[in-house]
């Protein structure tokens, strides 16, 4: 039965991961095989990030002043942090919110066998993220030190353990913010606000954390007597440093053991957990109607409130505009100590005021709102399709919101990184322009994908804005336009660069939006 | 009103409809009957423009949907078998932004809401989002949202699922009013003790295929509707 489940689970899985339309043929290798190479880039470009910003940093002063269990203790830290952010709503979703937990459970098969193979599912997302932060850690020390066998064993059996606490946490918070937002009115704001506080902690968690440590190797040895004594990661971080067993049967029963208690609880109180009615804070309704809107205005509004009425849509394709608008404020706070670094970088002068322009660009990446808004629609997509609209008033609808996101915070970044790292005449326009041509190829590449994998047949919202391929579609093309802008850098002097980049990317968003209207409207009306 | 002329619409090899034709006038309250798989669902998307179809034209008000689907939608109203809503509006949002597309006026819309969410006994309940409602609660936001614009003609696929005794009532009350005024229904129904009570007119599908239409007495002559449908199926097995 567990088997039967599993094979249902992934399948499910795989048809919203890739997209597939209602009436679609099954995906082929050649599809499938542009998804895991799709998958892989993503994970690369943030294994890059982790690799490049702390692994790779810290990895030979560690291990130079044999504190290798640091190390460790640093990578189960962040693997852990990683993990539980990727998947604690994903969790909540597959655990408690799950639209088909009662059509199942009216079915002969167990409960156990039910949240086995949904947690099952959720295990191998988390050995997807703790991959992430593994690959990179492996790579930094390999680059340190030469590891030896026994801690090469030791560490992959430790980052085996790993997603079994990750989840257990995962699913007691998934339970308490399920719990939380059932019966309050502004559920979606609520739980957008809670996941923005478990992100900026984790973030400033890892900031701190690399200052902690690098503190740590100044205090060296007493120090870490001091911590290590009574934090289970130093368990993990000397087993593995030390290939020590003792540690790593410790490390093990903090892993496993508050899983299986997770998994007992979880599985005695399964059918009250998935049956219980989500309640809501009533409200009465005191007569009175909304303004009036044109048809037009109807579409963008309906847009607006699909964004911010889904935290999980939020959070998933909205986050980078929230991250560019930080990303302003921090460059204007700290607006000394960025041209200080960028006057130590003599050869490449040049190039910062480019390498800005483009990296705002690669930003726009980030924001996807387009990528999943066709798919969210679901079983609703009748709804404005039996209405008198243009099917083009539909999509633009869509592409407007995300410009209306995306836009305001990419035009405050370049506004700000503009003041701080100056431009002259030549580059000054580009500034501006070319994040903002960025903006519309993100906004029309999401759509056009998600038009091409619509994907509308879904369990939770989460699987339609987290993981459709158009997100990666978008994402990975985004980066590839701002790469192919760098590297006209090469070739032709710097202005020209940008002005080449920005107008082939201009030219590019004037095809594909001629497809949208042409191709992407008969597309879009072959869905129902 | 409607008028279905050679329609044909295939799924892969598969006519899901073969060359369908069906004529119904201004007044007339139709019904639609087949087995599960016939054909009707297709149709009726087809009708609304939801579905874009190989051969034939349908024609609403006589304008073809193939040349002017605007202008056909404008005059038309549609309820599907699952009415999912958008679950993130509440009730009276969602009404708001089906009368915007329709351009319905301040007045009519809040005479319009006020009268049909009191009817139902939904009023209460407007301001909820939608992802709290029950099925038949989802259903009746359904009725009142294809009334909200006083359509021309309203289509609806098995439209008296999940409502109770009351309100499929008043649905059927307000269905023969709608006709009455010079309106007409197009609805697929397996209630056949309902389609032969209310409806004027009959049309029967299998496998794509019409196998009999016109008026109910003319249909079913001196015996029931169930019975003849029984009796059509054998036949044509």
């Amino acid at each position: 039965m567990l088997k039967l489940l599993l094979v249902q689970r992934l399948g499910a899985i795989k048809s919203w991961l890739l997209g597939a339309g209602r009436r679609k043929k099954n995906a082929g290798p050649g599809q499938l095989v542009l998804y895991a190479l799709l998958m892989l880039y993503a994970a690369c470009a943030i294994a890059f990030m982790l690799f490049a910003s702390i692994f790779s940093v810290i990895a030979d002063p560690f291990f130079e002043m044999g504190l290798g269990w640091l190390y460790f203790a640093m990578f189960v830290l962040i693997d852990l942090g990683l993990m539980f952010i990727g998947s604690v709503f994903m969790t909540k979703a597959q655990l408690f919110e799950a639209n088909d937990n009662e059509l199942l459970l009216s079915m002969p098969i167990p409960p156990a066998d039910i949240l086995a193979s949904r947690m099952i599912s959720l295990l191998l997302m988390n050995y997807f993220l703790d991959l992430v932060a593994a690959v990179p850690a492996v790579l930094a020390w390999g680059l340190a030190v030469r590891p030896d066998t026994g801690s090469l064993i030791f560490f992959a059996i430790v980052f085996l353990a790993l997603p079994f606490f990750s989840l257990a946490l995962s699913s007691i918070f998934g339970w308490i913010i399920s719990l939380m937002t059932r019966r309050i009115k502004r559920k979606s704001l609520i739980s957008t606000v809670i996941s923005l506080i478990f992100l900026f902690a984790y973030m400033f968690g890892i900031g701190r954390l690399n200052t902690a440590m690098l503190s740590l190797v100044e205090k060296a040895q007493s120090a870490a007597r001091g911590i290590g004594a009574v934090l289970p990661v130093y368990w993990a971080g000397t087993a593995i440093a030390g290939a020590d067993t003792g540690k790593l049967l410790l490390t093990l029963a903090w892993t496993i053991i508050p899983f299986v208690i997770v998994y007992i609880i979880l599985s005695a109180t399964f059918i009250k957990t998935a049956t219980s009615r989500h309640g809501f804070a009533r409200t009465e309704y005191k007569g009175g109607i909304d303004k009036l809107r044109s048809g037009r205005g109807a579409l963008l509004t309906k847009e607006f409130r699909r964004f911010t009425s889904s935290s999980a849509y939020m959070l998933n394709a909205g986050l980078g505009a929230v991250f560019m608008v930080i990303a302003a404020a921090a460059l204007l706070i700290k607006m000394n100590a960025v041209r200080e670094l960028t006057d130590m970088l003599e050869g490449f002068r040049n190039f910062v005021q480019p390498g800005v322009i483009i990296l705002i660009g690669a930003l726009n990446g980030m924001i996807t709102i387009t990528s999943p808004s066709i798919a969210i629609e679901g079983g609703s997509i009748w709804v404005t399709r039996s209405m008198p609209v243009k099917t083009k008033d539909i999509l633009l609808a869509k592409l407007f919101v995300h410009i209306i996101i995306a836009a305001p915070a990419t035009l405050i970044l370049s506004i700000s990184a503009a003041a701080v790292f100056g431009a002259d005449g030549a580059l000054l326009p580009f500034m501006i322009i070319t994040p903002l041509v960025f903006v519309l190829f993100e906004a029309l590449t999401g759509l056009i994908a998600n038009i091409k994998h619509p994907g509308l047949e879904w369990v939770n919202e989460t699987q339609a804005v987290k993981s459709n391929v158009s997100v990666l579609i978008g994402m990975a093309l985004c980066w590839a336009a701002a790469v192919a802008t760098g590297a006209l850098l090469a070739v032709m002097p710097v202005p020209a660069a940008i002005g080449t980049g920005t107008a082939a990317l201009l030219l590019i968003c004037c095809l594909e939006y001629r497809w949208l209207m042409s191709r992407g409207v008969e597309r879009y009306e072959e869905l129902s | 009103m409607l008028k279905i002329e050679n329609l044909t619409k295939s799924y892969g090899d598969k006519k899901a409809v073969d060359a369908l034709t069906l004529h119904i006038a201004p007044g007339e309250l139709y019904a639609f009957i087949g087995h599960n798989g016939a054909g009707k669902t297709t149709t009726i998307k087809a009708c609304c423009g939801i579905l874009a179809f190989e051969e034939g034209n349908i024609y609403i008000d006589g304008i073809s949907i193939k040349d002017d689907p605007l202008e056909c939608k404008k005059r038309i109203a549609y309820i599907p078998d699952n009415p999912d809503l958008y679950s993130y509006m509440s009730g009276i949002k969602y009404l708001g932004f089906v009368a915007d597309i329709f351009g319905v006026s301040k007045a009519d819309r809040q005479e319009r809401i006020e009268k049909y969410s009191e009817m139902f006994e939904l009023k209460n309940d407007l301001a909820q989002p939608i992802s709290s409602y029950s099925h038949g609660m989802k259903q009746k936001l359904a009725i009142i949202s294809a009334w909200i614009h006083a359509p021309k003609l309203v289509i609806m696929d098995e439209p008296f699922v999940g409502l109770d005794p009351k309100a499929s009532h008043l649905l059927k009350t307000m269905m023969r009013e709608l006709c009455t005024e010079g309106g007409s229904i197009f609805f697929s129904t397996h209630i056949l003790e309902v389609a032969e009570k209310l409806c004027d007119k009959v049309a029967i599908i299998k496998n794509g295929k019409l196998i009999v239409s016109g008026s109910m007495e003319q249909v079913k002559g001196d015996t029931s509707l169930e019975d003849v449908f029984l009796e059509l199926e054998d036949d044509n097995a």
